[in-house]
């Protein structure tokens, strides 16, 4: 006697494009919201009050930005959310640059694959603002 | 990623609460029911970024033959949400033989064996337990709070949780070392 495995129909919704990073796709939840930085993050929450602390999530996250928060006050995150803004970078690209904090350009295009499409110059640029902003915070 | 992202939360109100502040309650209900809360769609939320006097509370509605009022609130707050292809700096929480699992703030992240390095080879004997290579001039280990950079290459997203798994085998990934 044959099985036969029960057939299972499952209506679909209309076919959602997958999320994925590496082709800057984030859904249509999140792709008109502001992308922030790990540094910007860490300064938000530094003016949340105390009451609103007592949570394992806050906490968890708290201790992530500060352990890597690259950039640590006001002006420098601004003034490099405002350098990087020049090289028409998608949202996520900008914030993942500032994250991430590459020193190679092969480093770069390889943690945001979809930096691939523009030239080395224009990559090393970028890298370039980066470090100096970074040097020049202290 | 972390966001800023504007969502909404309806919230019932006991006609005790009818008062002249009932806005300092709303806000407090507000802050208890969704700080610290995942939801498959909108990520993990941390915290409210919205005081009593930046809110928008709309009109409260009385449900009919209950009593309680009814209020939709509109706040802006900051969220986290893990792509796939995404690459994220977390701190290693736990080490077996299966992988390993990292913290990125209060995403788990697991790494199977078969996506580290086969040059890194697991050591139960060690004290924590441990992924080493025996290299002297490269040497690495990934052990209990060590900081690794992983890519994410999968995610599932259920009502209430994230779970995630990914890769130190790519380039540029693995224990980020320095800073």
């Amino acid at each position: 006697m044959s099985h036969h495995a029960p057939i299972i129909h499952r209506s679909r919704k209309a076919p959602q494009e997958e999320e994925d990073a590496a082709k800057l796709k984030f859904g249509e939840d999140f792709e008109d919201e502001e992308f922030l930085f790990i540094s910007e993050v860490a300064l938000l929450l530094e003016k949340i009050p105390d009451s609103q602390k007592n949570n394992t999530v806050y906490k968890k996250t708290e201790e992530l930005v500060n352990t890597f928060t690259r950039f640590h006050n006001d002006e420098s995150v601004r003034e490099l959310r405002k350098t990087l803004m020049r090289h028409k970078l998608h949202k996520y690209e900008l914030a993942q640059l500032a994250n991430l904090v590459c020193e190679e350009i092969d480093e770069a295009k390889s943690l945001i694959p979809s930096l691939a499409k523009r030239s080395d110059e224009e990559i090393r640029a970028m890298l370039d603002d980066i470090s100096a902003l970074k040097k020049y915070q202290s | 990623m972390f966001f800023i992202k504007k969502l909404h939360h309806t919230i019932q109100l006991h006609p005790a609460f009818f008062t002249q502040n009932f806005e300092t309650y709303l806000t407090e209900k507000l802050y208890k029911d969704v700080e610290g809360t995942c939801t498959g769609r909108f990520g993990y939320v941390i915290a409210v970024l919205d005081t009593n006097e930046t809110l928008e509370i709309s009109q409260g509605k009385v449900i009919p033959s209950v009593g309680l009022a009814e209020f939709e609130v509109a706040y802006r707050a900051i969220v986290f949400k893990p792509f796939k292809g995404e690459v994220v700096d977390g701190v290693v929480s736990q080490v077996n033989k299966m992988g390993f699992f990292a913290d990125v703030g209060p995403l788990q992240i697991f790494v199977s064996s078969h996506l580290i390095p086969q040059d890194l080879k697991f050591d139960p004997a060690k004290n924590p337990p441990c992924y080493a290579n025996n290299s002297e001039d490269s040497y690495a280990v990934i052990e209990k709070g060590t900081h690794v950079r992983i890519k994410i290459v999968g995610t599932r997203f259920d009502a209430t949780d994230i779970f995630a798994i990914g890769t130190i085998k790519d380039d540029f990934c693995g224990v980020v070392t320095g800073s």
